[in-house]
């Protein structure tokens, strides 16, 4: 099995677990900074493509965009503990820093990724955190070797690349770690659900509170309180689906058809 | 390991098998035949199916009746060419250039990985040029990295709105019903030509390549809907106007985006087709979202 194929696997079997998770590991070694955010490369030009010959002037951005930027590096080469502060305008937290997550895109709501997505952001989050602290401290063991200027801004830009190294480690914790979980967390929740007691008292239940009351709702909640076989999390997909939770995805891959959800 | 346990893994692993399309409704014809040449669709009031029975996300199901009054609508997604005018007309800055950074995902990412991209905007939405990546700078490519409110001041410019999302499912449908695709299910035509661009692949390590583009696709690259709409499903997530509400949360930042992206595998959000709901932050600034706009119907060209 290829590393990438182990290493979702060891993810999917981990599944969605109650107590914190531990984040996928991020550190960078702390001297040896990580490679720097994609170098810029030599242009292809593809020659079928209209391409745009010059949009209007670029509007002013932020003071940097990244650790690896000149402004921040020179920051940097100040103080190795530098960190941006909010934008003074809409007090939005700088995408420098760890405390900052990206947006998420997401195609679904399903109220398993909702119990996954937050303690997994936490444990990407501790993960960067730790990996900032790797490299400014790296910067400072660095700058105290120094009798130069350039060896200060060597040293700075190393910190820079390292820094967002963490940050690039946190986004793909975030976005493809997380799914990672929460598919794992599906899984074994549609197992649980299908193969355990609730499935029954689901049923019972349905029957029980006829769709299309006004009470059926109420009726349902009542009896599968009473019943006790069900857990909150399985009260909850009986109300949404009834007894049919979970039954298409693993007919659909016992056919062999891509279920993810 | 159960038997079940160890085929579901198994095909969590394999990652991108692909769906077996179902057979395809004829198409309704179009309202307003006469005006295909124009930039906008004038639609006819009327109603369509929204949600499909057995779908197994909880938003996407309840088949209900939804009525749409009169409106007009973009046929193709807004270009990069066209949001350069408005730019250059309005001196706009976008959410990614204000921020100063927009969200991208590139060949060779893992499956559902995102990262945020320095310096990154509608004018360079990506990290690393490349002979592929370079697709996002053409004239008629669709605009992306535009946040919901760089779309909604782009359509405010041309004294139009986002749609709706009930406006864009009755246009993009154009008259189908429980179908994927506004021409059935099918992602191919009938002599085996990619339909609608989408991520082809076993993951997103590696596009086939098989519709002809790893990233965007000119706008009009592809067939449109029997209306005469293009891109009705991949390409880009097109912003609508509507928040996404999710529970008892209430109205929160998030957007509803429809329709999919080049982005979108079967290993991934699957998010190609009419009854997927995409959402997000209104500030998110994407490489794989989009918009288009929609008008009254009083506002004609």
């Amino acid at each position: 099995m290829r590393p990438r194929g182990l290493a979702l696997a060891l993810s999917l079997l981990a599944a969605c677990t109650k107590s914190p998770p531990r984040a996928p590991r991020l550190a960078p070694e702390p001297v040896a900074a990580p490679r720097a955010i994609a170098p810029a490369p030599t242009a292809v030009v593809d020659a079928g493509a209209a391409v745009d010959a010059a949009p209007p002037p670029a509007a002013p951005g932020p003071w940097a965009s990244a650790w690896t930027d000149p402004a921040a590096v020179a920051r940097l080469a100040a103080d190795c503990n530098f960190r941006p502060p909010p934008d003074p305008e809409t007090d939005e937290g700088s995408p420098l820093l760890c405390a900052t997550d990206i947006e998420q895109q997401s195609c679904s709501y399903d109220p398993c990724h909702e119990n996954v997505d937050l303690p997994c952001r936490r444990g990407c989050g501790r993960s960067c955190t730790s990996c900032d602290a790797r490299c400014r401290g790296a910067c400072g063991r660095c700058r105290a070797s120094c009798h130069d200027e350039a060896c200060v801004r060597a040293c700075a830009a190393s910190c820079g690349q390292c820094l967002q190294g963490c940050l690039t480690e946190k986004d793909r914790c975030l976005t493809a770690g997380c799914t990672a979980r929460y598919q794992a967390c599906f899984h074994r929740s549609v197992l649980h659900f299908r193969n355990g007691p609730c499935l029954a008292s689901c049923t019972r239940c349905g029957d029980a509170c006829p769709e299309g009351d006004e009470n059926h709702h109420r009726c349902l909640s009542r009896c599968l309180i009473r019943e006790r076989a069900c857990t909150a999390e399985e009260r909850e997909h009986c109300a949404w689906d009834g007894q049919a939770y979970g039954r298409d995805y693993l007919e659909e891959l016992d056919a062999g058809v891509d279920a993810s959800p | 390991m159960t038997r079940r346990a160890a085929l579901a893994l198994a095909s969590l692993l394999a990652g991108c098998a692909e769906r077996r399309a179902t057979v395809a409704r004829p198409p309704s014809p179009s309202p307003d035949a006469g005006a295909a040449a124009t930039g906008r669709a004038c639609l006819p009031a009327g109603t369509f199916v929204r949600g499909a029975a057995g779908r197994r996300r909880r938003d996407e199901r309840d088949p209900r009746t939804v009525a749409v009054g009169a409106f007009c609508i973009d046929r193709t997604l807004v270009t990069r060419a066209e949001f350069a005018r408005f730019v250059a007309a309005t001196g706009h800055v976008t959410d990614a250039e204000r921020r100063g950074f927009g969200i991208e995902s590139v060949e060779g990412m893992l499956d559902w990985e995102w990262r945020r991209a320095p310096h990154a905007s509608w004018r360079r939405p990506f990290t690393t040029e490349d002979a592929d990546t370079r697709s996002f700078l053409r004239d008629d490519a669709p605009v992306v990295m535009v946040s919901w409110h760089d779309a909604s001041a782009f359509c405010a410019w041309r004294r139009g709105r986002l749609p709706t999302e009930d406006e864009w499912e009755y246009a993009m449908r154009a008259g189908s019903q429980g179908t994927r695709f506004p021409w059935g299910d099918r992602l191919t035509d009938e002599r085996g030509r990619a339909r609608i661009n989408r991520w082809e692949g076993a993951s997103h390590a590696r596009n086939d390549r098989g519709d002809g583009y790893v990233y965007v696709s000119p706008v009009r690259a592809f067939a449109p809907n029997p209306w005469g709409l293009y891109d009705p499903a991949g390409n880009v997530w097109q912003w609508t106007a509507d928040a996404y509400l999710t529970g008892d949360a209430g109205v929160g930042s998030e957007r509803v985006l429809r329709g999919g992206s080049w982005w979108c595998a079967a290993c991934t959000c699957e998010g190609y087709g009419l009854w997927y709901r995409g959402h997000t932050e209104a500030r998110a600034a994407f490489s794989n979202n989009g918009f288009r706009c929609a008008y009254d119907a009083a506002e004609r060209e």
